[in-house]
């Protein structure tokens, strides 16, 4: 790599660049560690986790939370994130749900999916047109979207009935991979290339590391800003369709928390809040995490609510290590002479 | 051959000021132009002018022969002129060669990126720098240097014809200064136009083909540098002759101490200042950007952390490891920027006067609001200040009024120290000379004030003794006798203690 | 009312033209129009509907205005201050429960003393995060908030706590002369010693300057992490007296009790005028905002329309209020 980064080479220096390295692959592979750790853990401490059962069971969960979670990575590259997703999980769920009642399969999950892409652009248009802050605009879309999905279902479950395929989407297998996976992994690929291998990956990522760099080079924010949004939008869609075929009864409440989960997982894989950069196998290696120690904690009968103690503790650790990450950086290299 | 850049009779007026009167300047291919002038001769509104940031008030620009009109820095950019500033227009997190291509990347089938071309580029221009950065390295681990190099390579890259720099020496020690230079060779073999502006003259003499100098918004004098001295440079650029004389070092007043200041080092800013600072007196602070100034004064009061050295207040040593401390060892500060760090807009007058005041610092404390209203009454008067009453929102005051604001906080904090930066920024002539008469007057009372401006006739009118800052370090501290521009700005750009002939 | 603004005598209204004094009747408007679309809407209602204007209903609104409606006015200074807390919620149920779980031991007064104590010392928290850590509020108070509600849940097995003690279930239900409900005396304490805070208080200057410029109130030798773990207490303050209140009210105490409350508070101090940039804001302000939405939130259960659409009319008025803001700042600029 960097082997004499620049003129001079004094010892500090190379050493300060050293430690930066180590840090970098940390990054990257600290949480798939923490990952092997705890699968190794909780094979070991709960019996039955390490079943073929479990497992498809865990990664299938951990699929519903990676898809949005890499959308969100996505819009915290670009220096946003955005509070709605949950929300607008349960209302593409219940629309999905809806529309099976009268059209088939495939035109349900498009509807649902468009109306997710219409409600991440209306977020990331209050964003950029309004000059909104991301908070407001998302927390205040985050209630009104909750409140018509309870409208919408007048506060009662909606039930998928007569649509003996659609559970396939959650049970079925391809080449023995649960097909949640298989999306998550489809999901994974096209956003991995749009936000490494086209120009409007790398201007939402210039907009998130210097904002003022990327107007100077001429990058139209208020447009990449909007498809932004829309993309989280429409990955919240594709949770919502996948949660829907799983559960097969749907109601208002559904994805509370969700985004949560998803900045958690995104934080977790390394994504830092400042902004700049998304590492989306992150994301997914922290999804895994999640839910395995969801899942060990279910098998060792761990009571629901020590979830959420835990998963708020390492959000805010992992938030913390983000911070002293990006003062060591800062510290160590802008010091010279 | 046919200068690639010309502009004609650049004029620039703002509400008031002539900025720019009629000037000329053109630049060929392969050439590098150094433009010099003081502060407020006019280089950065050309420089601003030419990347496109404001429109001439008279006058014509030409590209390649042709005459072109910018709607914006953009527009600038996109014919091919490139400005490379103190502030760099690089994302951290993203590589070299991604940042080199930033807004401009070639796309293969799909719209995808064609790393290929991007690599083969970015090596190329990254060789014929001589640049040793890996180009998937991310922009946040390089340090300054090597940055200012990349915004140089993107220049490069897209094939500007023209580059300004801004001060590019301002952050690099002696090896990467080397090593900008050999770059602008290989720029100059390119045949792309340097314009070049700086205050260091010893640089200039070493990479400078040609050399125009300003004074007051007009040229001066268009030269090869081959045809010129340092010191016929300096002259252009006072408009007086200067000689050589032995250096007088001031002395200190012998008045009672209040600041001893002893090696102090910022890291990558300055080292080995050390200075004394008397009650009754104004120590005034010159030096041009990168010469470590705006850090010390910022040190002094705990906004920038040292390496070494000792300050002591009245004798006693102190931390200053932030504002607080600062002011209870009883110096306080004027911001250099108070939009920034000055001013509460959402604030009124008198609430921005009193925030710190000794008697409103406890927080468990109700406002004493027939005393506060009573020092604003005190500082109103002393201070003259225009507004239309207390309970004004303070953006409503004009800059010289709101400067006058900062002032009197300083002063209600009851501090017998002060240090100012720039206390005329923005602030209009008549409250100008009211501020400097101001100081003279405090020092008169017993304050000591240091004084650190880029405006050198401030410096001149209202010092008893001028530190002079450069690279670093402390040049030269004159006596009120050699309190002159002339020598101040002579210090400052490294020309060695001078005299002018009467 | 925030000291800044005061509008420019009337000779320069004249002064400066008609153009100025429309700008200005405008501004009038815009910054008083919570308080005018607080009066229309009950002369409106009242109007039209008997049941709203019956002494009943009115006790209603104001009961239900005052538990959202003291969260509030901690979280109007901690915006002013700069910085929001989305963990209130959990804050609450955690408070709620200690109340309970105390109350049910015998101790009415030491459970309200638990309590406002843990309620203080979860703003710690949430403060110590946020300036020591340096995690942006809204991610650290949102991770804090599982934490929070976890601990909730932990300590009830995700059970209902019940209170049977009458002097906290007074506390929570009665009136006072008639329509006066206790709930509502107690924010009118909250709210005046909040503005006392905020207006005659040194503290409450150095809130208004640290939301208003960062930067300067370090320079000016402010203490400005101080000032914001101050606020954050206040909130969890604020936020614990609230959840003794509807606890009693409630009769019961549990880990979700006031799910979506967070919302509530900062929509009510958006809507009243607290500027989300910090700097700015009133109590007057929020107390009417905390006021509208009970009116509001009154009339769509009169109207049978439901408690679904309190959210989306929720989410709805933060996003107008903040336009409003942003109208407000453009009309002021007048660019």
């Amino acid at each position: 790599m960097n082997a004499a980064s620049s003129s001079g080479g004094e010892g500090r220096r190379s050493g300060a660049a050293s430690s930066v390295r180590f840090l970098q692959y940390f990054e990257s592979f600290g949480v798939l560690l923490l990952l092997v750790l705890v699968v190794l853990v909780a094979s070991t401490v709960a019996r039955g986790f390490f079943t073929y059962t479990n497992i498809t069971n865990t990664i299938i969960i951990a699929s519903i939370t990676a898809v949005t979670g890499f959308g969100m990575t996505f819009a915290i590259a670009m220096g946003g994130f955005d509070l709605s997703v949950g929300s607008v999980q349960a209302l593409t769920a219940i629309a999905s749900a809806m529309l099976l009642e009268v059209t088939s399969v495939p035109l349900a999950i498009l509807g649902a999916l468009v109306l997710g892409v219409a409600l991440g652009a209306l977020n990331g248009t209050l964003v950029s047109r309004l000059r909104m802050p991301a908070f407001v605009a998302t927390f205040g879309m985050m209630s009104i979207v909750r409140g018509v999905a309870l409208l919408v279902t007048r506060g009662q479950s909606v039930m998928i009935t007569g649509r003996p395929g659609y559970a396939a989407l959650n049970n079925g297998k391809v080449l023995a991979v649960p097909v949640p996976f298989i999306i998550v992994l489809v999901v994974f690929a096209f956003l991995y290339v749009l936000l490494r291998h086209t120009p409007f990956g790398r201007h939402a990522c210039a907009i998130g590391g210097n904002r003022r760099a990327a107007i100077a080079t001429g990058i139209h924010i208020e447009t990449t800003t909007v498809l932004v949004f829309a993309l989280v939008g429409l990955t919240a869609a594709v949770s919502g369709v996948m949660l829907s075929s799983q559960l097969l009864i749907v109601d208002g409440t559904l994805g509370t928390g969700f985004e949560l989960q998803t900045i958690a997982i995104s934080v977790l894989g390394g994504t830092s809040l400042a902004g700049g950069s998304g590492n989306l196998l992150g994301t997914l290696i922290a999804s895994l995490l999640l839910a395995t120690i969801s899942s060990a904690l279910n098998i060792l009968k761990v009571e629901a609510f020590y979830q959420y103690l835990y998963l708020g503790l390492l959000l805010v650790l992992a938030l913390y290590l983000d911070t002293l990450r990006r003062t060591f950086i800062a510290n160590s290299i802008l010091r010279r002479r | 051959m046919d200068p690639v850049l010309r502009v004609t009779h650049i004029s620039k007026q703002f509400s008031g000021v002539q900025a720019l009167k009629e000037v000329d300047l053109d630049l060929f291919p392969g050439e590098v132009h150094a433009l010099m002038g003081e502060n407020g001769a006019g280089k950065s509104t050309l420089i601003n002018i030419i990347s496109g940031l404001i429109r001439p008030t008279s006058g014509t620009i030409e590209l390649r022969g042709e005459r072109v009109q910018f709607q914006g820095a953009l527009d600038a950019k996109r014919a091919g002129i490139s400005t490379i500033t103190q502030e760099f227009n690089l994302v951290p997190q993203l590589s070299v060669a991604e940042n080199i291509f930033l807004g401009r990347e070639p796309t293969g089938p799909g719209g995808l990126i064609d790393w290929k071309r991007v690599r083969e580029q970015a090596a190329a221009t990254l060789t014929e720098l001589g640049l040793d950065v890996s180009m998937n390295q991310r922009v946040e681990y390089l340090d300054v240097g090597d940055r200012q190099l990349i915004e140089i390579a993107k220049a490069l890259s897209a094939e500007f014809g023209v580059i300004m720099m801004d001060e590019p020496t301002a952050a690099l020690n002696g090896a990467e200064v080397d090593r900008l230079f050999q770059i602008i060779a290989t720029l100059k073999q390119r045949g792309v136009a340097v314009l070049y502006v700086s205050h260091r003259l010893n640089e200039v003499f070493r990479i400078a083909d040609r050399i125009t100098v300003f004074r007051d918004g007009s040229r001066v004098n268009t030269c090869p540098i081959s045809s010129v001295s340092a010191d016929d440079v300096v002259t252009m650029m006072l408009g007086r002759e200067l000689a050589k004389a032995p250096l007088m070092q001031g002395e200190a007043t012998g008045k009672r101490e209040a600041l001893s200041v002893r090696g102090l080092a910022i890291p990558g800013a300055a080292h080995d200042i050390s200075f004394d600072l008397s009650y009754g007196e104004v120590l005034g602070c010159a030096g041009l950007i990168g010469s470590g100034r705006f850090e010390l004064t910022r040190a002094l009061f705990g906004l920038e952390s040292r390496s070494a050295g000792t300050v002591a207040v009245r004798g006693e040593p102190v931390g200053l490891h932030n504002p607080r401390e600062a002011i209870r060892a009883g110096i306080s500060m004027l911001a250099e920027d108070r939009k920034s760090e000055g001013i509460f807009p959402d604030l009124a007058v008198l609430e921005n006067l009193v925030v710190n005041a000794p008697g409103a610092r406890s927080g468990w404390r109700f406002i004493d609001g027939r005393r506060e209203r009573h020092e604003y009454e005190e500082m109103r008067g002393t201070l003259s200040i225009r507004a239309q009453s207390p309970r004004q929102s303070i953006v409503k005051l004009s800059g010289g009024n709101q400067q006058k604001v900062m002032l009197g906080r300083a002063l209600v904090s009851g501090s017998r120290i002060l240090v100012l930066n720039e206390p005329t920024r923005g602030v209009d002539v008549g409250t100008k000379m009211e501020i400097h008469a101001l100081i003279r007057r405090l020092a008169q009372d017993g304050y000591a004030i240091l004084v650190s401006s880029s405006d050198v006739p401030e410096l001149v009118a209202v010092s008893d003794r001028c530190l002079v800052m450069s690279a670093g370090r402390i040049v030269g501290i004159l006596a009120k006798a050699q309190i002159t521009e002339a020598q101040i700005t002579a210090l400052a750009i490294g020309r060695g203690l001078m005299e002018a002939r009467p | 009312m925030s000291a800044a603004r005061v509008p420019s005598p009337p000779e320069a209204q004249r002064a400066a033209g008609r153009p100025l004094a429309r700008r200005f009747s405008l501004d009038l408007v815009l910054r008083y129009y919570i308080q005018l679309l607080l009066v229309v809407a009950v002369v409106v209602l009242g109007a039209i509907d008997e049941n709203f204007r019956s002494p009943d209903n009115l006790e209603n609104i104001l009961l239900q205005a005052s538990f959202t409606g003291i969260g509030a006015a901690g979280m109007t200074l901690l915006i002013i201050a700069g910085a929001f807390d989305l963990s209130v919620a959990g804050i609450l149920g955690t408070c709620g429960i200690a109340l309970a779980l105390v109350a049910a031991a015998g101790h009415d007064g030491l459970a309200v003393g638990v309590a406002l104590a843990l309620g203080a010392g979860l703003g710690l928290v949430n403060g110590l995060a946020v300036t020591k850590m340096k995690i942006p509020a809204f991610i650290a108070t949102l991770g804090l908030m599982n934490v929070y509600l976890g601990l909730a849940f932990i300590a009830t097995r995700g059970q209902v706590i019940g209170i049977e003690s009458e002097a906290l279930r007074f506390a929570g239900t009665e009136a006072v002369l008639g329509f006066l409900p206790i709930p509502f005396l107690v924010m009118l304490l909250v709210y005046a010693a909040c503005a006392l805070v905020l207006e005659k208080t040194v503290f409450g200057r150095q809130v208004r300057a640290v939301g208003s410029s960062g930067p300067a109130a370090l320079a000016a030798g402010l203490p400005v992490d101080r000032v914001r773990i101050a606020c954050f207490v206040i909130v969890g303050l604020c936020t614990a007296i609230a959840g003794v209140l509807l606890s009693g009210e409630l009769s019961s105490a549990n880990a979700i009790m006031a799910s979506g409350y967070e919302l509530g508070a900062i929509a009510v101090a958006v809507v009243g005028g607290t500027s989300l940039q910090g700097g700015s804001g009133t109590l007057f302000g929020s107390f009417t905002g905390a006021l509208f939405f009970a009116v509001i939130n009154n009339a769509l259960n009169i109207f049978g329309v439901g408690a679904y659409w309190q959210y989306v009319a929720s989410g709805l008025l933060l996003v107008s209020a903040v336009g409003v803001q942003e109208l407000r700042t453009y009309v002021r600029e007048g660019n």
